[in-house]
């Protein structure tokens, strides 16, 4: 009781510090700024992460525990803008060499001090083909990493790499040097981030302890002393959870159930991520490997109505894979237009009639924004049947070429574009089905540019071309939807981890 | 030489067979029409139940706010739920059926096997029975789900192999007493064969029980599936069932209630229908045997 009532009490003062008028309550700026972590607050997240060693982590829920646990030498912000955490300094000696400095004073969780073979521990757990990584190739112009000194380390290369810093951001995150030759690390991960591990309850939940000298100003303070992430599937839980008090911070709100949330006095927090939506097209079966018949399904969908019906209107319909506020995206591109008669005669124009297809997606994303997808595609004439299918079976599908010609994915970071044009788009990518001389020059000369304005230069020639010959239907950038306990207040990343923490 | 005959279990005259009262006539009634709707099917309607319209959608239903052009709403892609329901019911039906049959010819052909010839293989019958009775239904379709494809077939055949075993019981224990019967024993001296024996002259005494408990499981049958395509584990997720229609719209539960009420009320009612059915059979057999033994 007393500790429910506490804990009410802080939200509160935080809330109204931090000025969430929302909530209507009368504004106390002369409390203290920094407001003392809560006891212990539940985050819901919507699967349980695969693995917690930062190198076979490659989705969002994984993400929240992992950077809750380590910190990455440098993050991006929602303005693609880098901030470094527990490095000083990112320098790029030359077009072959990138030196990372760290801070220094900064300890694991276990006492011992953080130095530059933090980083070869991390590359080397990376690229050992014995941890079996999907990101390797990401760090595959990588020649060697070595420790300079004692907080510096040096990345040696084999080509330009623009691109590998934000590679870095995501997935070479300071581990301890006696994890570079764990193949997984993942039942005692130690850490120098705001939380350390306490315990794995497999299929049930993960329980963090507050690293309490924690104060990073890239990523803030731990905003409680204990968190339980819980893997909570259905949306509909989490969202119950969260309107009972059971879980103070909440994934995925289905935008239908933002009115009832807000009603219970929970808050919903709109977040827009470093995040594209597309349905990836597969050019090597006929008849799509028709660039006519790919533009008909991108004239064929209402993007708009679907992202005013059923994403509370976040986002925007985007011309080609890149993100506002991300490289290579133009705002002078405008996307297609909805125009059903232009895609049946673009269709006809192919000799295409009768067609069926169908549209894979994986259990973890809205069946119903498939559903709408296939829905007017098969208006437009392209009968289309929906497959969900489990994250395994789909993950194991990009290149197969039995599996359904289309895919709904949603591709985050976007930090770089090149992460998912090298992997989808580029006849190189283990999970491209894509070919066209005109893309892959673009990709491959964007790759090696190591001034950022001819780089984004390239990008915005290669969305052009993108938007001309389409290799996906394009969709929207994606917007989460948090919900949050009334006067919680934590800070939200653009690469939808929910890390715990108030900068 | 007398003439040994079977036993007659239809004595039914006007006094014996009363009428059922007017709730199980509605349920009866109901499930009829949804599975005469089912049968002529979609085509009757001018909605396509998949037919997607967003700026349609959650529309409520006549009585609510709702107009004519979509009786009972639209779902949360504003597709006529009036539409889905008629479509989701002749899948529902159909697995509904084939799984009762399925389950119906494997129980029954073990349960009279086991009790005509007694001995060992009765022993084995039964344990086989319990055996099916201690492993819930559910595990066994994670297990098929997680193995195979989801398809129509894949229901029916774990519904049919995890409900057999009440056919089995009920088969087994009609047919115990009469394996000495008097007419079975001439049957055999005629040099009748036991499978002739078995389906030519036990089946039928036994028949209207079995039929009985039929209807009551096609009920069963019914939710089960349901159960299933609300789990995810039953058809593919284009085909529409009333199952899959509530776990769709599960978000919208509490601020559009009849995406999930109207596929809901049609799966309590047909369950309605088919026990109410299954009732009214099974007074009958209880009267008819009733009559035979007074007589």
């Amino acid at each position: 009781m007393t500790s429910t009532h506490t804990l009410n009490r802080r939200m509160l003062l935080q809330a109204t510090t931090l000025g969430l008028s929302s909530l209507a309550l009368p504004r106390l700026t002369t409390v203290a700024q920094t407001p003392a972590p809560v006891d212990e607050i539940t985050i819901d997240l919507s699967s349980e992460p695969a693995s917690l060693a930062p190198s076979q982590v490659y989705e969002v829920n994984g993400w929240s525990v992992v950077h809750s646990i380590f910190d990455a030498p440098f993050e991006y912000d929602s303005n693609g803008q880098m901030i470094m955490v527990a490095a000083e300094s990112l320098t790029q000696v030359d077009d072959m060499t990138f030196e990372i400095k760290l801070r220094s004073g900064i300890t694991f969780h276990d006492g011992t001090p953080l130095t530059a073979q933090s980083l070869v521990a991390s590359y080397q757990q990376i690229v050992n083909p014995d941890t079996g990584s999907s990101i390797a190739g990401n760090f595959s112009t990588i020649t060697a990493v070595d420790a300079v000194d004692d907080l510096t380390a040096r990345i040696s290369l084999n080509a330009p790499s623009p691109w590998l810093p934000a590679q870095i951001a995501v997935w070479m995150l300071c581990l301890p040097p006696s994890a570079a030759l764990a193949t997984d690390t993942s039942n005692q991960p130690v850490g120098t981030g705001p939380y350390s591990f306490v315990e794995w309850k497999r299929g049930e939940s993960i329980t963090l302890a507050a690293n309490p000298n924690y104060n990073n100003p890239a990523k803030g303070k731990p905003i409680a002393n204990r968190v339980v992430f819980r893997f909570v599937t259905e949306a509909a839980t989490r969202d119950a959870d969260l309107q009972s008090g059971t879980a103070q911070i909440a994934r995925s709100v289905p935008p239908d159930q933002i009115k009832q949330v807000e009603d219970s006095g929970a808050q919903v927090m709109q977040v827009p991520l470093s995040c594209v939506a597309f349905v990836r097209i597969a050019t090597d079966v006929k008849p799509f490997d028709d660039v006519r018949v790919r533009q008909a399904i991108n004239y064929a969908v209402d993007i708009d109505a679907i992202r005013k019906a059923l994403l509370a209107d976040t986002g925007q319909r985007l011309p080609n894979l890149f993100v506002p506020d991300g490289m290579g995206f133009d705002e002078s591109l405008a996307p297609y237009s909805y125009d059903p008669d232009k895609a049946k005669s673009l269709l006809s124009e192919a000799g295409v009639s009768g067609l069926s297809t169908t549209i894979a997606a994986t259990n973890s994303e809205r069946k119903d924004l498939v559903e709408a997808i296939a829905g007017y595609l098969s208006d437009a004439g392209i009968q289309t049947t929906v497959e969900v299918q489990e994250v395994a079976t789909f993950n194991g599908q990009w290149t197969d070429p039995s599996a359904p010609p289309l895919r709904y994915a949603t591709w985050r970071p976007m930090f770089d574009p090149f992460n998912l044009l090298n992997l989808v788009f580029s006849e190189k990518g283990f999970l491209s089905r894509h070919k066209n001389p005109d893309i892959q020059a673009l990709i491959d000369q964007a790759a090696v540019a190591t001034d950022p304005a001819t780089r984004a230069g390239l990008y915005q020639q290669l969305g052009k071309v993108m938007y001309e010959q389409p290799a996906a239907l394009y969709l929207w950038d994606v917007t989460a939807l948090y919900g949050t306990a009334a006067g919680l207040n934590w800070s939200p990343r653009p690469d939808d981890a929910i890390v715990p923490t108030l900068r | 030489m007398s003439t040994i005959t079977a036993p007659r279990l239809r004595a039914t005259t006007s006094h014996q067979w009363r009428l059922p009262s007017a709730g199980p006539i509605a349920a009866i009634a109901f499930a009829t029409l949804l599975i005469v709707l089912g049968i002529l099917g979609p085509s009757m309607f001018a909605h396509d139940p998949n037919q997607i319209s967003l700026t349609d959608r959650l529309s409520p239903p006549i009585g609510f706010g709702g107009s004519w052009a979509h009786p009972l709403g639209t779902d949360q892609l504003g597709r006529d739920l009036l539409a889905r329901v008629i479509a989701g019911a002749r899948i529902s039906l159909i697995v509904a059926i084939s799984a009762t049959v399925v389950a119906g010819s494997i129980g029954v052909t073990i349960g009279l096997v086991g009790g005509y010839f007694g001995g060992r293989l009765d022993r084995f019958a039964l344990w086989l029975g319990d055996v099916q009775m201690a492993i819930p239904f559910v595990v066994v379709a994670i297990g098929v789900g997680a193995s195979l494809t989801p398809s129509a077939v894949n229901v029916v055949v774990i519904l049919g192999l995890t409900g057999w075993a009440t056919y089995a019981r009920v088969a087994r224990l009609a047919a115990k007493p009469l394996r000495h019967a008097g007419y079975v024993d001439a049957a055999r001296l005629a040099g009748a064969r036991h499978g002739r024996i078995l389906f030519r002259h036990l089946l039928p005494v036994i028949a209207p029980t079995l039929l009985a408990i039929a209807g009551q499981q096609a009920g069963a049958m019914m939710l089960y599936e349901a159960a299933l395509s609300y789990l995810g584990l039953g058809v593919p997720a284009g085909t529409i069932t009333w199952g899959g229609m509530v776990a769709d719209a599960r978000d919208t539960a509490q601020t559009a209630w009849w995406a999930t009420v109207v596929p809901g009320l049609a799966i309590v009612l047909v369950v309605i229908g088919f026990n109410a059915t299954s009732a009214v059979l099974s007074r009958r057999v209880i009267n008819g045997r009733s009559t035979r033994r007074s007589a």
